[in-house]
């Protein structure tokens, strides 16, 4: 709490600060006036003002077409001299900035508009786009589906510019009525999409999007995978505060949080596991996605239900005029994707799917190097979604998504190192994971200022491992065996539904407003048997915890849009959390919402805070980052996880081609959980020790969470710099975590798992010609965090004690890294070729994926760090029509 | 749950991956500090063993003794200071012996070294006696349960541990006198794992669970190996050819904490364990300063 105050100060005063820059331009019209009698009409009065004082007026000419200047000008500032002038002939004036005043005619009558902006050539719905009323001066966003509508009050025209990422902005101008407007937006060619170019009404807008990053499928050209193909959460982990955790990890990191506190939707479904293998991948097929969007701060009230951040995943609903296709192939794997209509203008169809050949590349090292008999290794996905229009402004989509990974592993080893005994193991190890998703969103326009979606889904995560140890030993002429089996799985199955409504043009603003209810079922089980020569020793264990669950929420949100493009939205989000398994628990959290948005064309100025709560929990075992597959509910003992952040944002475009954004953070959290593992076998793994040492029978996990409190903050820098040809960003963060549990450190706070420093990440674009391309990135981050024993105790005969000074005390070497990838585009009538070259971590840094403590021979211990990826080669071709 | 199976495989790919190994630095700050070490009981007198820690990382030193310290004993009960004198390898000595029902408190000092505290009181122990006795047959293990009743006031606290002896009635030696510590019987003693040395406490007692004492009652399981090797078919047959003697001892409740401690560092004792902090009571050092009251009785 001692940061909290001096930050709420801080944010206060840069708010107050900037806040005072429209009052200076409110004070130049109190500037001395002394009227020259020699001006002799209007135009020639407004160019003396604009010499004399520095101004500029913006003003439409018809404004003035029968204008006469008064006889007699008494004005001695400019205020009364705009009063003397504009006030009987009907205009009005407006001073926009330090030296900018607006001039235009008295209204007349209301216009109101209602329309649909999408895709000029897919006919796809274009997804929050930012419409900049230029008369009103004001900024509106359309819904998640594209709908919009105006209402503009004693006018007879209204220009507008629509503004939308990746989409060349369109200016509009209507005079009368227009209730099913198409806007059909351009999506800007490949060289536009990398060297972009600064278009004012557009940069000042897309500005707005701070701190809800959210990218297309053309920005992740600039993001690779470790095996170079375009990937969609490369893109993300490129913004300030995001980042794996360390090398082959899955899933992402935002601000210190752990992965499970992201909430990752694919088409407003949740997905548990977003990564495949070791994190070399992705789920999201890049050429399957529409749009990607993470908000980490100032999260809107229809979110909830994580602490850290939402990733909202839209799916491609497919081109309904003409047929795409598109393939790519790489070290990793094939990729196809093909999108067209099934009934023009109105059905259309989009399928994608990959297949990884991993496994074929990884079968003779794992075979040569761990001697395994026929490994298996592979992951797949399939995407499918159907679009059908029934009206511009009323459509249905089908989405499916289905994923999985497997690994499967056998072995024997003999081991006759003693000459009285002889070990014959045998194991057999097999593992799977994957996501299914399926859902239905419906959108309509109830009325032209109404719009309606609604959401139905069902979305399940499996997980299942096993493993098959059989240790056949024999002494003598004595045999026995023992064999030990362990299965476990977890699945969670989620039904959800959910209803939003986005209202515009009411007294008090534009109202969003919605309910959903999900329904869990967690269905962890875990087998467990020892067989002694082929007998039971009695503790077999079988474990199942069937678990329902369910939450119900509510939110409303109220977006208030003042003059001078000030935006507030204050909402709040209602959750209802009752678990029906293990006990019958219920939580109720009410999460208050609000951003504050000061907006001018330079810059933007936002402050924002938020409470979020999380109801379910996953369990991490300490080390390496598997997928982790002990998803667990709230309980009696186990409260909701709660978080409330504040955050500062201020972007500034004024410098030329050069865009700075600062970030500021603050956060509290409550009932954090931690996960009591006492076991750490990577070690006798490494060392190749026998399995047979680790059954555990402690199968409760509720034993080993434990719950405590934290805060986080940090503040960042980005800089973006776009030039012709070359686009540059770089964005360095400072962040802390800290942690405290009554059970760990005698209460003190320590820093989390997951603090980092210093975060910096820096991304370079160079478009050489319309062939050649280059992309070069890099990371550097300080290592995570992890608990070292320094200390030991006197040698007693009994089992050698370490001690720890206190938890998270060591930190692993910096993880950082600089990829390179050269992309040769060769075009073939209407299709094209884009090859590329290059390499993951090209200066070969080795960087940590786990430490472990081992004994040299001379009974000194050592340190070890375990690294994963060396450079690796990025070869890969992408063919598209 | 941990996924043994499932690591395994995952290890063994990013091996596949070209994996590096390497040693890195562990850059670990290192402070020695006191390992202070003392049991007290109203049948020995008081000694406590004075070591000092070694880094994990670097060199470590072939002896660990603390041979300069200043140990002093208080008795906070009735206000007596008792100083104790270095005898050899770290262990300091006095001719005292600790009284049922009173409180002490540790200091010890050492160049080099930071001040290190603790206090306890040593716990009552009146009587014992077993109220019933049978043994449990489930499938082809058994075991004797024996229900023990303590005679017993110590404040709040009420933390117990037990032992047994089994002998074979021809080599064992006439039942000792209820009630009373054999300290002059070095046969029972030796029949258990002795406490009497006064500075590690002694992990084959078995501590009793708090939600397995109810008004003074708990039931000891009497190791079932004990009676599998046995072709005794009944209690009864089983009791005419073997001795059970069983000792149940008073703990302080540092000394309490330190037997579950000591169970799950042995039951984790391999080299693959993730290294927890073992239990300790010394402020600004470790060890323990404990104390017990123990009584024996035969069935």
């Amino acid at each position: 709490m001692n940061l909290i105050i001096p930050y709420v100060r801080f944010c206060v005063s840069i708010s107050i600060l900037f806040l005072s820059v429209s009052t200076v331009a409110q004070d130049i019209l109190n500037s001395f006036y002394q009227h020259d009698k020699s001006v002799e009409n209007i135009n020639e009065l407004l160019n003396v003002l604009e010499e004399n004082y520095q101004i500029t007026f913006s003003y439409n000419s018809q404004v003035f077409q029968d204008y006469t200047l008064p006889n007699q000008i008494t004005a001695t500032n400019l205020k009364d001299l705009f009063s003397q002038l504009f006030d009987d002939q009907g205009i009005k004036y407006q001073a926009k900035s330090f030296n900018k005043i607006l001039l235009y005619g008295q209204k007349r009558t209301d216009l109101r508009i209602s329309g649909v902006v999408r895709d000029k050539y897919s006919n796809e719905s274009i997804p929050g786009c930012f419409i900049y009323l230029k008369n009103l001066n004001k900024v509106i966003q359309s819904t998640e589906e594209g709908h919009f509508y105006i209402r503009a009050e004693d006018t007879d025209t209204l220009s507008f510019v629509i503004n939308a990422l990746a989409y060349k902005s369109k200016e509009i101008v209507v005079t009368k009525n227009e209730l099913d407007l198409i806007v059909e937006l351009e999506y800007k060619s490949d060289i536009d999409a990398i060297i972009i170019s600064p278009d004012a009404d557009s940069l000042a807008f897309e500005s707005i999007i701070d701190s809800e990053s959210k990218y297309n499928s053309s920005d992740f050209e600039n993001a690779q995978s470790i095996f170079g193909q375009m990937e969609a959460l490369e893109k993300i982990k490129q913004i300030p505060g995001v980042h794996i955790g360390n090398e082959a990890q899955n899933g992402f990191i935002v601000k210190g949080g752990s992965p499970d506190q992201n909430l990752i939707l694919l088409d407003g479904m949740p997905v548990y596991e977003a990564s495949h293998i070791g994190g070399v991948s992705s789920i999201f097929l890049t050429p399957a996605i529409k749009s990607v969007r993470l908000i980490s701060t100032g999260f809107p009230s229809q979110y909830g239900g994580r602490l850290s951040s939402v990733l909202d995943v839209q799916i491609n609903e497919g081109n309904t005029k003409e047929f795409k296709i598109s393939s790519s192939l790489g070290v990793s794997g094939l990729t196809m994707h093909a999108e067209g209509p099934i009934q023009k203008e109105k059905t259309a169809l989009s399928l994608s799917g990959r297949i990884s050949w991993l496994g074929a590349l990884a079968t003779p090292l794992i075979k040569n190097t761990l001697d395994y008999q026929d490994p298996t290794l592979r992951f797949y996905d399939v995407y499918a979604k159907v679009h059908h229009k029934f009206s511009p402004t009323s459509r249905i989509n089908f989405t499916f998504y289905k994923g999985n990974d497997n690994i499967s592993l056998s072995s024997d080893r003999l081991d006759d190192s003693n000459p009285t005994m002889t070990i014959l193991n045998n194991d057999e190890n097999k593992l799977d994971w994957g996501n299914e998703v399926f859902s239905v969103q419906f959108t309509n326009a109830l009325s032209d200022n109404i719009f309606l979606s609604c959401n139905l889904g069902r979305s399940t995560y499996n997980y299942r491992g096993s493993g098959k140890y059989l240790q056949e030993s024999q002494f003598s002429t004595i045999n026995s065996t023992r064999e030990v089996t362990l299965q476990s799985s977890s699945m969670i199955e989620d039904w959800s539904s959910s209803l939003h409504l986005n209202i515009y043009d009411l007294p008090i603003g534009k109202l969003k407003l919605g309910a959903g209810f999900i329904a869990h079922e967690f269905n962890p089980y875990l087998y467990e048997e020892l067989l002694i020569d082929g007998i039971s020793d009695g503790s077999t264990t079988t474990t199942e915890s069937p678990t329902l669950a369910s939450e119900f929420y509510t939110y409303i949100e109220d977006e208030i849009n003042f003059a001078n493009a000030i935006i507030l939205n204050i909402g709040v989000h209602s959750n209802t959390y009752n678990s029906l398994g293990f006990d019958n628990s219920r939580y109720f959290n009410i999460q208050p919402r609000f951003s504050f948005r000061y907006i001018k064309p330079d810059h933007i100025l936002k402050l924002s805070g938020s409470r979020m709560v999380q109801n379910i929990h996953l369990l991490v075992n300490p080390g390496p980052g598997l997928p982790s597959d002990l998803w667990v509910p709230s309980s009696a003992n186990i409260p909701p996880s709660k978080a409330t952040e504040i955050s500062f944002n201020y972007k500034n475009k004024k410098l030329n081609n050069l865009e700075i954004n600062f970030t500021s953070y603050f956060k509290l959290l409550d009932n954090i959980k931690e996960y009591q593992a006492t076991s750490d076998i990577y070690y006798a793994l490494l060392q190749n020790e026998p399995l047979l040492f680790f059954i555990d029978k402690e199968t409760d996990w509720r034993d080993r969470v434990i719950v405590g409190e934290g805060r986080s903050y940090g503040i960042g820098i980005n800089l973006e710099y776009n030039k012709h040809k070359h686009n540059l960003s770089f964005s360095y963060l400072y962040s802390r975590v800290f942690h405290r549990f009554d059970d760990i450190d005698e209460g003190e706070e320590f820093p989390s798992r997951f603090d980092r420093k210093n975060n910096v990440s820096l991304n370079y674009n160079f478009k050489l010609n319309k062939q050649w391309h280059i992309i070069l990135s890099g990371v550097f981050g300080n290592g995570y965090r992890f608990t070292l024993p320094t200390e030991t105790l006197p040698p007693d005969g009994g089992p050698i004690r370490w001690i720890s000074p206190s938890r998270n005390n060591s930190k692993l070497p910096d993880f950082h890294h600089v990829d390179l990838s050269i992309v040769y585009t060769k075009k073939i009538g209407k299709s094209k070729l884009d090859f590329t070259f290059g390499a993951y971590n090209i200066y070969n840094r080795y960087n940590p994926f786990y430490s472990y403590i081992a004994e040299n021979a001379d009974r000194s211990i050592s340190l070890i760090q375990l690294s994963v990826f060396p450079i690796i080669p990025r070869i890969g071709v992408i063919y598209s029509n | 749950m941990i996924r043994y199976a499932n690591i395994l495989i995952f290890i063994s790919l990013i091996l596949a991956f070209l994996s590096c190994v390497k040693e890195i630095d562990s850059n670990a700050e290192f402070e020695s500090k006191l390992y202070v070490n003392s049991i007290i009981s109203p049948d020995t007198t008081i000694s406590v063993s004075v070591l000092h820690t070694a880094p994990v990382f670097g060199d470590r030193p072939t002896e660990y003794f603390v041979e300069e310290a200043e140990v002093t004993i208080y008795d906070r009960t009735i206000g007596e200071r008792i100083e104790l004198f270095h005898t050899s390898e770290g262990i300091y000595k006095c001719g005292v012996n600790a009284k049922p029902g009173h409180s002490y408190e540790l200091q010890v000092s050492a160049p080099g070294f930071e001040s290190v505290y603790s206090a306890i009181a040593v716990p009552i122990l009146d009587n014992f006696d077993f109220f019933n006795f049978s043994i449990e047959q489930d499938e082809d293990i058994a075991s004797l349960h024996v229900e023990v009743e303590i005679d017993a006031s110590f404040g709040t606290d009420k933390f117990y541990a037990w032992d047994v002896s089994v002998k074979t009635r021809e080599t064992s030696p006439e039942p000792v006198e209820e009630g009373v510590a054999p300290t002059a019987d070095v046969a029972i003693a030796d029949e258990f794992t002795s406490l009497k040395h006064g500075f590690t406490p002694t992990r084959s007692l078995v501590p009793v669970e708090q939600y397995d004492l109810a008004d003074g009652k708990f039931t000891a399981i009497i190791n079932n190996a004990i009676l599998n090797d046995s072709e005794e078919s009944s209690i009864e047959s089983f009791l005419e050819s073997n001795k059970i003697t069983i000792r149940v001892v008073a703990v302080s409740k540092s000394y309490y904490e330190y037997l579950f401690d000591s169970k799950n560092a042995e039951s984790n004792s391999s080299s693959i364990t993730v290294p927890e902090d073992p239990y300790s009571n010394i402020i600004n050092g470790y060890g323990i300063f404990a104390s017990y009251n123990e009584r024996y009785k035969s069935l």
